[in-house]
This record gives structure tokens, sequence and C-alpha cells, in this order.
């Protein structure tokens, strides 16, 4: 199964990055495909935390997922964007959900 | 083949609930989440530039968005009334609205029930609530 995913979790909710993180390594472990990870609004800001970001990156390398940062809110932000992480607009979005089988949203 | 054909093929059904009550930070006095309810309008105007079916829910602190107001300059209730121009002719309102409920008047507003917005779900290709 194709699955997209959208987050919007803040940083401020405990291991909840951890625990998105491990959904992900688990739907890869039961053979599922992960398409794309869209970031948006607080989730962006969390996503580029300390304690996450290296994971972000292992997870990258073993999914090939794309990484997806909400454009608006990085430009709000004025946050810089470390590999493999990648700008986008609503419209990427848009193109994952209309091909994924699921897109399971976090907040 | 016809040229259409491959638009409709990447056409999926959207249900999109506005409720701006799930993130856990409110950054407005009346305690709404004005972000999430950004963030989902956003989306459904963005499928709906797109070309996808979009299903838009209003529900808990979203509902104010579709009944009227004197307060017609608000950013997002301005926003929500260009979305017949991305091919969201109607919009929806879950439980909540009585006879007495004044609707903004230009949106095509109807009420939805529970039960038919759990129908709508299981039909929508996409259910994402915000």
């Amino acid at each position: 199964m194709k699955i997209s995913l959208i987050i919007r979790t803040s940083g401020t909710v405990p291991n909840q990055c951890e625990r998105i993180q491990d959904f992900i390594q688990s739907a890869v472990d039961q053979g599922h495909e992960i398409k794309q990870c869209f970031f948006q609004g607080a989730g962006v800001a969390a996503a580029l935390g300390d304690q996450t970001l290296s994971r972000w990156r292992q997870l990258a390398t073993l999914t090939g997922a794309e990484l997806l940062l909400c454009s608006q809110a990085v430009e709000a932000s004025a946050l810089s964007v470390p590999e493999p992480f990648v700008v986008a607009g609503l419209g990427a979005l848009v193109e994952a959900a209309v091909n994924a089988d699921r897109l399971v949203s976090f907040v | 083949m016809p040229t259409g054909w491959c638009l409709l093929s990447n056409q999926r059904s959207w249900l999109i609930t506005l409720s701006g009550g799930a993130a856990p930070n409110t950054d407005d006095s009346d305690g709404v989440d004005r972000t999430a309810l950004q963030a989902g309008l956003d989306l459904a105007l963005a499928a709906g530039a797109f070309g996808q079916r979009v299903t838009l829910v209003f529900a808990g602190s979203g509902v104010g968005l579709v009944t009227h107001t004197t307060d017609a300059e608000d950013p997002l209730y301005r926003l929500l009334g260009s979305a017949p121009f991305y091919d969201i002719d109607s919009v929806y309102i879950l439980d909540g609205a009585t006879p007495q409920t004044a609707f903004r008047n230009d949106l095509h507003v109807t009420a939805m029930s529970h039960k038919e917005w759990l129908a709508a779900a299981g039909e929508a290709h996409v259910v994402i609530n915000y």
C-alpha cells in the first residue's frame, strides 16, 4: 500500500515525532511504501529539531520518501532547510494524496 | 483516447472537515485555532484548483466561517468566499444548525447530519480533519 503523511504535530507534544517515525518504520517493515511526508504548520519546526532530524534522514534513506516542508511555514519562520528536506507547496500535497492509497494525518 | 480522460483519472473525492479544535496550541483570544482553519481551507482550495472533488464541512469552531457575521473583513471569512472560484460550490455545516441559524449569503450552505458525514467519509478517497 502506498502511504503519504501529513504531519502537523508540534514539538511540544512529548514523543509525538518519535511515534510518527515508529509508524513509518513499522509500515515499511510490513511491506508498505511511504511516498511522502508533508510537514505543515507547527510540524515544520518540529521536524527540524535536533532530536528528530537525524532519524528523519535515516528514514528518508530507508524509504525513499520525499520529506516536504510547507513553503508557507518555512517562509513565516525564516527557517533554513537542511537536506533531505525540500520546500514545497500544497500542490505537492494534493498530488501525493491523489497518488497514495492512504493519506494519514498526524496532529 | 479523449484528452479529458487523463484529467478525470486523477480526480479523487476529498472530505475536508474544518473544526479548528484538533491542534493543541491555540493562538487566538477566543480559543479558536485559526492556523488549523487556515491550513485546512488552504488545502481545500488547492485541491479544488487541481480539479479535485472537494466536500468541505464546517464543525465546532469552524462554524463561525459559514454563519452570518458583521465582521465580513476577517481574512479567513473572505478567503472562504472565494471557494466557488475553486469549484467548491457548496459547503456543509455538521450538526449544530437550527432553523434560526443565519448562514452567510455568498455561499450555498447545507446542513449535514453526523450520519451523513460518516457516509461521506466512507465514500471519500481522502479524508482530513483540521
